[in-house]
Formats: structure tokens, C-alpha cells, sequence
């Protein structure tokens, strides 16, 4: 096929039409992710947090880690490669390669080892990259969720979660259980999981089983976005980090680094 | 054309043979609606029927033609919408819970063998493959993972 000049400007005409009525790739880009900035992009209601105290998470202790996994039918496979993920345990400074804990580390030191677990972020990439949705945040209080029934297993999420808090169940997961808690589903063999923050707890009015589970009481859960809860006069009182924050995940899992018992202002009774 | 007659019928056999099952539902005693249909299917089954009255979340005839919509309404109302109570006909309140609530009357039904487990039975008489216990938690699975 050849084409004339004339032809040409009339099919460059209907070309550029189309561009017209369409968006700009960076509008499409930018509406999806809704910018970086947490502070301009908070949301009104309830934004569910929790704060970890370095200095009362006890070495050795896996209480909180034991009561989520008992509740939420979450497997320990033999393999590590199989692991699934909703609370564990990681040294300070694989939480925050970043910081050299020698320097400004504080109370808090390298070795120290730290719960870590789904942030449930202000700005969540897993949340963007899902492409069925499966993953999703609630507006009312800020969790994000999975809807496992549309979870087709692709793990774009577990790419795109900077903080590794997502599981793929290459096993089925019954193997790994040794009880399994009727009142909560299980997953499945091809679909990813997470910690939902105990939303399924929430409902009731009861409040997260790993912060009711430690006996140290070092973690706290609270409503982020109200500055009269407890969460937000600790926060206030005592100097924290955020894993990854520069990201902008808007991160809503704090850590405190200094010995909060040395302190009497702020601390939690 | 050659051999009208036998072409012929032979085109008529085909179509009597192939809508086989519609004539053989219209001229069949026992098939005459598809509500005495199910019914007489689940009285052979030994399925309850104790409908609303009986503390079933709806009536017999609307949990057998509803029940896989009101599930799915269930299931994106509690695990996208965090809605969790659902209100019956007669005004009566339920946890949306396939487990928590429905199998709280059903799994008793059979001994707890899975062939004899209660949406088994109707599921497999019908050739329906239902997929939602390799995730929900029957007491068979519970029983499976060796707990309790």
C-alpha cells in the first residue's frame, strides 16, 4: 500500500483527534497513584496504626507471632523458601539497613530483634499493582485488605511491596498446620496473604491478637488520625522511625527506639 | 434429492434422540416442576428442610433456589464491604459466615464423612464442583489437619 501526500495529512488529522480526546499517559499514571506526599493525601476517618516498643519486645519471645498464626491458620512449612508471613521477627537492622544503629541508634541496637508486619500504608504499591483488585484498601480505616477469592496468584503485590510482608502458598497451606482454627479460613495452594490487622477481631470490637498477646506490652494499636488516642500521645512523647518512609508507602507500623522506661512523660500504663 | 423418505427420517430420529431430555421432562411423571424436582431430589438425598421456621436463615424454597447468590453476596459484603449482619425476611439477625453460621446446623448432617457432608450431597448428585472448603474450614478439614 502507498500513500499519497493527501491521505498521509488525513489520517494524521484523525491520529491527532484521537489524541486529543484521550488523557496524557502521565495523568493516567499520576491518577493511580495518588502522589507521594502522605500529608496531603490523608485520609479523614480512621487510620488504623501500631506502635512496636523496641525496648520492652523481649529477646527470644514469639508470643505475638504465635497468637496471630494460631488465629489466622497461617502454616509454618520445613522450607524456608515456603515461609508465610504475617508477624515475624527481623534484626533492627534489617529493618533499617539505612541507619547505622552504632551512630543514632539510641537504646536501640543491630542486633535487636523487632516484630515486623504488614504496614498497612497510607499509599500502598500493592494495592496499585494488583490487577484484579484482590488487594484493596478500606477507606474507613485505612487496612489494607485481600480478598482472597480474587487473588489469581500473579504476586505482582509481593513485587511491589518494599517491605516483604506478603507470602505466596507454593504448598497447601494444611500441610504446615498442625491445628487448624475453624473460625478463620485458610488459604490455598496459588494465592498470596497477608496481615489483615485483624479486621475479622476489629469487627468485634476486640482488638488485634498480637498486641493482646504480648505480655511486655510493647505493641499498641490505635487509630492514627485521632491526636487525642493513646497511639498518637506515645508517638508524640517519644522519637520513631518508620521502615522505608522515603518511599512513600506512608508506612502506619512506628518503631520506638529509645528506652521508653527510663522515661515517665508518655509512657503507656 | 436421492432416498427423500429414509433422509428424511433419519433427520426427524436425530432431533427426537437429541431433545431427548426436554420430551422426557415434559412427558415424565415425577419431573413436573422444578420445585417438586428438587424436592423429591433432597427427600431422597436426606436433606433438611427446616426452612426459617425451623432457625434456617431463610425458607426452604429460597435457600434451594439462592443459596450460591446469597453466598457470593456474603462473601464480597463481609470480605470488601466489612459488612457482617445479615437481616431475614422475618426480620431475624445472622453473622454472615458460611461457617460460623451455616455449617453451625449443617455439618452435623452425615457423620462428618465428606461424601456424606451436607452441600456435598446435593453438589455431587448434581455434578457441581464447589470449591469453597479448600479454604473454609469444615469440621472434615479440621479433623484433616489432625486437630481437635
Amino acid at each position: 500500500m502507498s500513500l499519497n501526500r493527501k491521505q498521509f495529512f488525513k489520517m494524521g488529522a484523525v491520529a491527532a483527534l484521537f489524541g486529543f480526546g484521550g488523557k496524557k499517559a502521565v495523568q493516567l499514571y499520576a491518577s493511580s497513584g495518588g502522589g507521594h506526599d502522605e500529608a496531603k493525601n490523608k485520609n479523614t476517618g480512621v487510620r488504623h496504626a501500631m506502635v512496636i516498643d523496641s525496648s520492652k519486645c523481649k529477646e527470644g519471645c514469639t508470643k505475638c507471632m504465635d497468637a496471630c498464626h494460631m488465629a489466622h491458620n497461617v502454616p509454618s512449612h520445613s522450607d524456608p523458601e515456603d515461609e508465610i508471613k504475617w508477624i515475624w521477627k527481623e534484626s533492627a537492622h534489617d529493618l533499617f539497613h539505612e541507619i547505622d544503629f552504632a551512630l543514632q541508634g539510641g537504646a536501640l541496637t543491630a542486633e535487636k530483634q523487632l516484630p515486623t508486619l504488614c504496614n498497612h500504608c497510607a499509599n500502598p504499591p500493592c494495592v496499585r499493582v494488583c490487577p484484579t483488585q484482590a488487594t484493596f484498601k478500606r477507606k474507613e480505616d485505612g487496612i489494607v485488605m485481600m480478598d482472597y477469592h480474587r487473588c489469581i496468584g500473579c504476586r505482582f503485590c509481593m513485587a511491589g511491596c518494599p517491605y516483604g510482608s506478603r507470602s505466596f502458598n507454593y504448598r497447601d497451606p494444611r500441610e504446615g498446620l498442625a491445628k487448624i482454627n475453624p473460625k478463620f479460613p485458610t488459604r490455598k495452594t496459588g494465592v498470596v496473604e497477608k496481615c489483615n490487622f485483624c479486621a475479622e477481631e476489629l469487627a468485634k470490637g476486640k482488638r488485634p491478637h498480637c498486641e493482646g498477646a504480648c505480655p511486655e506490652g510493647a505493641i499498641l494499636f490505635g487509630n492514627l488520625n485521632d491526636p487525642d488516642s493513646k497511639l498518637r500521645a506515645v508517638l508524640a512523647a517519644n522519637p520513631s522511625m518508620r521502615r522505608k518512609a522515603e518511599t512513600g508507602t506512608g508506612p502506619s507500623i512506628f518503631y520506638l527506639t529509645n528506652d521508653t522506661d527510663k522515661k515517665s512523660k508518655g509512657g503507656r500504663s | 434429492m436421492h432416498n427423500k423418505t429414509s433422509v428424511i427420517t433419519g433427520i426427524l430420529l436425530f432431533l427426537a434422540a437429541a431433545a431427548f431430555p426436554v420430551w422426557n421432562n415434559i412427558i415424565s411423571p415425577t419431573n413436573k416442576s422444578m420445585a417438586t424436582n428438587t424436592t423429591t431430589a433432597a427427600q431422597n438425598l436426606g436433606v433438611q428442610e427446616e426452612g426459617a421456621e425451623g432457625g434456617c436463615i431463610e425458607d426452604t424454597d429460597f435457600m434451594r433456589q439462592k443459596h450460591m447468590l446469597l453466598l457470593h453476596t456474603w462473601r464480597d459484603d463481609v470480605v470488601r464491604n466489612n459488612n457482617r449482619v445479615y437481616t431475614n425476611a422475618h426480620g431475624k439477625t445472622f453473622e454472615k459466615s458460611l461457617v460460623n453460621t451455616c455449617l453451625g446446623c449443617h455439618e452435623d448432617q452425615g457423620q462428618n464423612k465428606s461424601e456424606n457432608f451436607f452441600c456435598e450431597r446435593c453438589h455431587k448428585s448434581a455434578g457441581v464442583r464447589i470449591d469453597c472448603f479448600q479454604c473454609h474450614t469444615s469440621a472434615e478439614a479440621v479433623k484433616m489437619g489432625g486437630a481437635q
